[in-house]
């Protein structure tokens, strides 16, 4: 068996409730498409180059790195317990997967499914695709769409994990703990510095769209909820706990065919897919993914 | 001196009154919301489309509390033993229709004159000019000085502070009440700030009169609220999430405290410093101001014609302030916008209604009447019929917009099982209205920004594709397990 243990940040620009799934560029949700980004597309994406990824800027020049930057890579590979080291760095990602719950008409409760679901490795610059398999939904019937899919169909597709407060996804994001009172500290610490960004742009755009990362990193308790809490101390918003510690994990094996295989594998049988993403970023339109991927070998 | 509340009947008629005003505000909200622009093919620039968002934001947000205010008053309502009620007159209404209080009913696009109504909808009341009895013009728009000087005042009350101004009772100059039909008893108010101040002192009467005990009649699961006492929270059906907090009413204090969010959060009583710029009037004196520095009080909105309707519904007035929608396919979306808006009402009326409803029961409904029909059909169905003409001849422009039409009363059968084959079949007869209009063509592939790819069909198609999808999905769910939607599997 060839274990291939991946991680980094991904982008994925959508609508967040309560605006609709298809909302192209964000309203009632806490996520926008701002002045002079592209429309979202909804789209995991796990390397910086693919078309669609649009990253943002979290400070000013001396500060410009202090956020998600967008690269899953294999970080260790073992065939038989024994190290690869030559798949170390090889990127990975999800081709055209979602994250998607349709408002509840698929499913509820933040219980996405991933779906269209296909995972490429390729080499570390880029250049060669090393293996690449999709899943089906109904291996029966490959053309399936997921409106057409039965409930066990989608489970195989939803979270088998869920959990909060995740010290894993913590320390993964660069949280020194899981706690609000550090989630408000990082969320104030990034909105300062996009006041210092603000202060040294000029362009009109950008500023607008800086002036809206600003007013939503300002909201960081929940200032309407008079039934919760006190007036001096509210509960958090849905802006600051989502930027950290929720982690959702998925095991789905991968069923379906081989595109491509330069490494080996057993094409007759699935090979196993364990992930978790955590740490979503509405701001950045970035979370974090932990997983590794086992190729059953010939 | 002001008739105050003295029965129950009264209270209730009350109690529909405020519910009948939330939901008329509501539509109007939405309607202005939904007609901003959005697009970079519709005129502005980056930086004002950005501007624009945020308004749309904003008063989407307001349109959710008046949904939240909508809620409090029907749980106040079932907590008295009264009925749930989703009635409300077509738009437009005449602008007494509510008395002297001219709450004018009537969905315009978002321009700086449709701001200005719904700043002076939202004002406190010190900040209202009041008019001499008996006037008809329209009211004054609020001095905008004056509002900015309220809202940019950031000095933090106590909760004692807000008790009191809520427990004022109501100015003894009050203006004659609303000749309105429901509004058995006249109930007199000057303002929606005082119809809630009326009605909190009628809550405390009543509690003396009759005993708490015997006032809270209704049963303290026909409630719908969030938060962490609720059932359904920490699930998509919590309904303290998105800037919503509804309580529970099942006692005097728990009544007052309804009362107290209804007014803190719109009428703009005082409130905590971090909350301030929150509150409705803020809200709409900020866009207000921002329209008129940036240039955009005209030029923020589609072309949206006014009251776009379907048909000539009966009740509305004055008839030449209606927009009948003619070009045909328009006319079909805003049909399905139509019938879509009377399902979602059908199920929050059960919902709230005193049928024997079991947790799941509950569950599956808000499941179906929430994110669903909400989010899913209601808007997208709004959104599209705001891109697309009005009118059939070409050289008519304007475009529609939802007309949120009602053909009559929203009531349920009496009979649960008779209730369920009635869901089935509106939902069956969506799926067929979604199939049809999808199947008359694409004639929007020559508006702006529709055609992105030659081999696809038009944006607008595209996402009426997706709704019928969903709508088709939505109905066979609710035909297999209607229990089951969308659970395919349980949180773990």
């Amino acid at each position: 068996m060839l274990r291939l243990e991946f991680e980094g940040y991904f982008q994925m620009r959508m609508a967040t409730d309560p605006d609709p799934t298809d909302e192209k560029r964000g309203v009632s949700g806490y996520t926008f498409a701002l002045a002079g980004e592209p429309d979202f597309d909804g789209i995991i994406h796990f390397q910086p180059d693919e078309p669609g990824v649009c990253e943002r800027a979290y400070g000013a020049k001396s500060k410009k790195d202090e956020g998600p930057r967008v690269g899953v890579t294999v970080r260790r590979a073992t065939r038989d317990g024994q190290a690869v080291p030559d798949l170390t760095g090889a990127r990975v990602a999800f081709l055209d997967a979602q994250v998607i719950e349709h408002n509840g008409i698929l499913v509820r409760n933040d219980m996405f499914i991933i779906d269209p679901l296909r995972v490429r490795v390729s080499s570390s610059d880029g250049s060669r695709v090393l293996v690449d398999r999709s899943d089906w939904l109904n291996p029966a019937d490959p053309k399936m769409a997921q409106w057409e899919a039965t409930s066990a169909m989608l489970l195989r597709r939803q979270p088998k994990r869920f959990i909060t407060n995740s010290p894993e996804v913590a320390a993964a994001t660069g949280l020194s703990d899981p706690s609000n009172k550090t989630l408000i500290e990082n969320r104030n610490e990034r909105r300062v510095n996009l006041e210092e960004l603000l202060n040294e742009t000029e362009d009109p755009v950008e500023c607008a769209a800086l002036e809206t990362r600003i007013e939503q990193l300002k909201i960081v308790e929940k200032w309407w909820d008079l039934s919760e809490g006190t007036w001096s101390e509210r509960p958090i918003d849905r802006r600051a706990y989502t930027l950290a510690l929720q982690l959702e994990g998925w095991d789905i094996d991968v069923n379906g065919p081989v595109h491509k295989d330069d490494l080996g594998g057993d094409k007759t049988r699935p090979w196993p897919l364990r992930f978790w993403f955590g740490g979503w970023d509405g701001d950045a339109l970035c979370a974090y993914v932990r997983g590794s991927w086992d190729i059953m070998l010939s | 001196m002001a008739q105050e509340i003295s029965s129950r009947a009264e209270l209730i008629d009350a109690l529909r009154l405020a519910s009948e005003l939330e939901h008329g505000l509501m539509a109007q909200y939405l309607f202005a919301a939904y007609s901003l622009k959005r697009y970079d093919y519709e005129g502005l620039k980056p930086e004002q489309l950005e501007r624009v968002r945020r308004w749309a934001s904003l008063i989407t947000l307001v349109a959710r509390q008046e949904m939240e205010h909508l809620g409090l008053a029907l749980n106040l309502l079932s907590a008295i033993g009264g009925t749930p009620s989703f009635s409300r007159p077509n738009m437009p209404q005449r602008l007494d229709y509510y008395g002297e209080v001219k709450i004018k009913l009537t969905l315009t696009r978002c321009d700086e004159q449709t701001i200005e109504r719904f700043q002076r909808f939202e004002a406190p009341d010190e900040l209202v000019e009041p008019e001499p009895p008996g006037s008809k013009n329209p009211p004054k728009p609020v001095d905008q000085e004056k509002a900015g000087e309220w809202c940019s005042q950031r000095k933090g009350v106590g909760v004692t502070e807000v008790e009191k101004a809520i427990d004022a009772p109501p100015r003894s100059d009050l203006l004659k009440g609303a000749p309105h039909i429901d509004l058995l008893y006249g109930i007199p108010y000057s303002s929606v700030q005082e119809l809630y101040q009326t009605i909190h002192l009628g809550f405390e009467k009543l509690s003396l009169k009759l005993g708490e005990r015997n006032l809270f009649v209704g049963k303290p699961e026909n409630q719908l609220y969030g938060g962490p006492q609720s059932p359904q929270h920490g699930t998509m059906n919590d309904l303290n999430q998105y800037g919503l907090d509804i309580i529970s009413v099942t006692d005097l204090a728990s009544a007052k405290q309804a009362v107290r969010m209804i007014v803190e959060q719109g009428e703009g009583v005082r409130v905590p410093p971090a909350y301030k710029p929150f509150t409705h009037f803020c809200i709409f004196t900020r866009i207000r101001e921002e329209m008129k520095k940036y240039g955009l009080g005209q030029t923020a909105a589609r072309a949206v014609v006014p009251n776009p309707m379907t048909v000539l519904q009966p009740d509305v007035c004055p008839e030449d302030e209606v927009s009948r929608i003619t070009n045909t396919h328009t006319r079909a979306i805003a049909q399905l916008f139509n019938e879509s808006y009377e399902v979602m009402l059908l199920l929050l009326l059960y919902l709230y209604s005193d049928q024997v409803k079991t947790r799941a029961e509950t569950d599956a409904l808000m499941d179906a009447a929430f994110f669903p029909f909400m989010t899913m059909f209601i808007r997208p169905l709004a959104e599209i019929l705001t891109e697309i003409p009005a009118y059939k001849e070409k050289d008519e422009p304007g475009q529609a917009g939802p007309g949120f039409e009602l053909s009559g009363d929203v009531i349920l059968f009496p009979n649960l099982d008779q209730t369920w084959t009635l869901f089935q079949e509106r939902l069956d007869s969506l799926v067929q209205g979604f199939g049809r209009v999808v199947s008359m063509g694409d004639p929007w592939l020559d508006l702006p920004g529709q055609r992105t790819d030659p081999a696809k069909p038009s944006q607008i198609w595209q996402r009426l594709d997706y709704l019928r999808q969903s709508m088709e999905r939505l109905a066979a769910d609710w035909s297999a397990n209607w229990l089951n939607i969308g659970r395919s599997t349980e949180v773990l």
